[in-house]
Parts: structure tokens; sequence; C-alpha cells
């Protein structure tokens, strides 16, 4: 095999493992803060109408 | 054949959680009311399963063959939590906001569990060793699964019968789950041997 190819796969394998799963993770905090933007949203609302 | 029995082998004879002591904090922790710790047990032992067939197969396919394999843990770990999250995100998608902020807060535990970090890195020392098959690969990950959902949920039963008025005070709380805990582990003890090797 081309050692080009032998140098350079293991470290994009290596980080495509990490990123691939921590973009799933960054995606979940996202829907999170949309959870507490609504959920501060509903308490601003509710004091409105108190 | 070896399927099954790797099956049954990782659910009773080497439970995770009793018999490995893996991942016994977040089992005493997600044992709360036993309707809700069901639903966590449901999450643990899907997670661990998925984790054990998709981390076994990521290092074997493709960190071991490219010698990254020293890089697993920390790739693991990412994995795990994001399968974890993932699928909790998942199921609190039809809840109100704070419904799904408790949910997304709780599935933290699991995410952390080091039962799925175990059930991988196992499969990964096994595959290492060469003499792992697919199927028992496959057979310890969702047999791993299947033996942290029974330890949640009889975890949950048998901690929710103990009425804690009866237990002497130096002994409520944590302390009864601990010696519950250690009595489950026996129990578990006295089938070891015997699930896997009726289908041996």
């Amino acid at each position: 095999m081309d050692p080009l190819i032998q140098t350079l796969v293991p470290p994009i394998i290596a980080v495509m493992a990490v990123a691939v799963p921590a973009l799933v993770l960054v995606a979940v905090a996202a829907f999170a803060r949309r959870a507490e933007r609504e959920l501060a949203a509903e308490d601003v609302s509710a004091a409105a109408e108190d | 054949m070896s399927f099954i029995n790797a099956i049954f082998t990782a659910a009773l004879d080497n439970n995770l959680v009793f018999t490995q002591v893996i991942g016994l904090l977040s089992v005493i922790v997600l044992a709360g009311r036993p309707t809700e710790a069901l639903r966590y047990a449901g999450l643990l032992g899907l997670a661990t399963a998925t984790s054990g067939v998709l981390g076994s197969a990521l290092y074997a396919g493709f960190l071991a063959p490219w010698g990254t394999g020293y890089f697993a843990p920390a790739v693991l770990v990412v994995l795990n939590a994001a399968i974890v999250c993932g699928a909790a995100a998942v199921m609190a998608r039809g809840l109100s906001a704070a419904e799904r902020l408790e949910a997304l807060r709780r599935a933290t535990i699991p995410a952390v569990s080091s039962a799925l970090l175990g059930v991988s890195l196992a499969n990964a020392v096994a595959a290492d060793a060469g003499t792992a098959t697919v199927e028992g690969l496959m057979g310890t990950a969702i047999g791993s699964g299947i033996g942290v959902f029974l330890a949640v949920a009889l975890f949950s039963l048998i901690r929710n019968r103990v009425d804690d008025t009866l237990v002497p005070r130096a002994l409520r709380g944590l302390p009864i789950s601990l010696v519950t805990a250690s009595l489950m582990a026996l129990a578990f003890s006295g089938v070891a041997g015997i699930a896997g090797g009726m289908f041996a």
C-alpha cells in the first residue's frame, strides 16, 4: 500500500471516530438549549399573565 | 448456537453489574420509582447493547486494522455518550419543555456509565486475542444489554419493597442499597455457569 495512505488514514479514522459522535452530542445540546429557551419563554408569558 | 450461548453467558453468568461489578453506581442512582426505573433500565440496556455492537465493529473493523487501537477508550466514551444522549433526545421528543430538560439531564447518568465502556472494551480485548467470532462479540454485546436491563429493573423492584422504617437508622439509604446489591450479586453467582453451559 502507498506509504502516504498508510500515514494519512489512521489519524483521519481516529478524528472521524471522535468527530461524528461529538456532532451528535452537539445536536443534543442544541435540542436541550431549545427546551431551555421554550421553558424561559413559558415563564415570561406566565409572569405577564399574572 | 455460540450466539445464544454468548447472550446467556453475558446476561446471567457474567452479568456486567452484579458479577463483574461494572456500572453498579449508575444502577443504584437510576433505581428510583419502579415505573421510571424501568424506562431508564430500557435505555441503559439498549445503549449497552448498541454500544457493544457499534463499538466492537468500530474497533475490529477500523481502529485495530489501522493501528489506532490505542485510541479506542477516547472514541468509545464519546460514542457511548452520543448513543445515550441521542436515544434520550429521540425518546423525549413529544414531551413538554420541562420534562424534556429533565429527561436529558437524567440521561447524563447512563451516558457516562462504565457498563457501556466495559462491554466495548471487553469485546476489544477479545478481538485482540484473536479468539473472538462475530456472533460471539454480538452475542456478548446484546447479552450484556439484557443483563444491565435485568440488573436495574430487578434492583429497583427489590429496593422498592424494602420498608425503610424497618431498617435500622444507621443502614437507611445507601448502606441498605449496597447490602441489597451484595445479596443480588450472591443470587447471580448462584446461577454462574448454568445459563451459558446449557447452550455450550
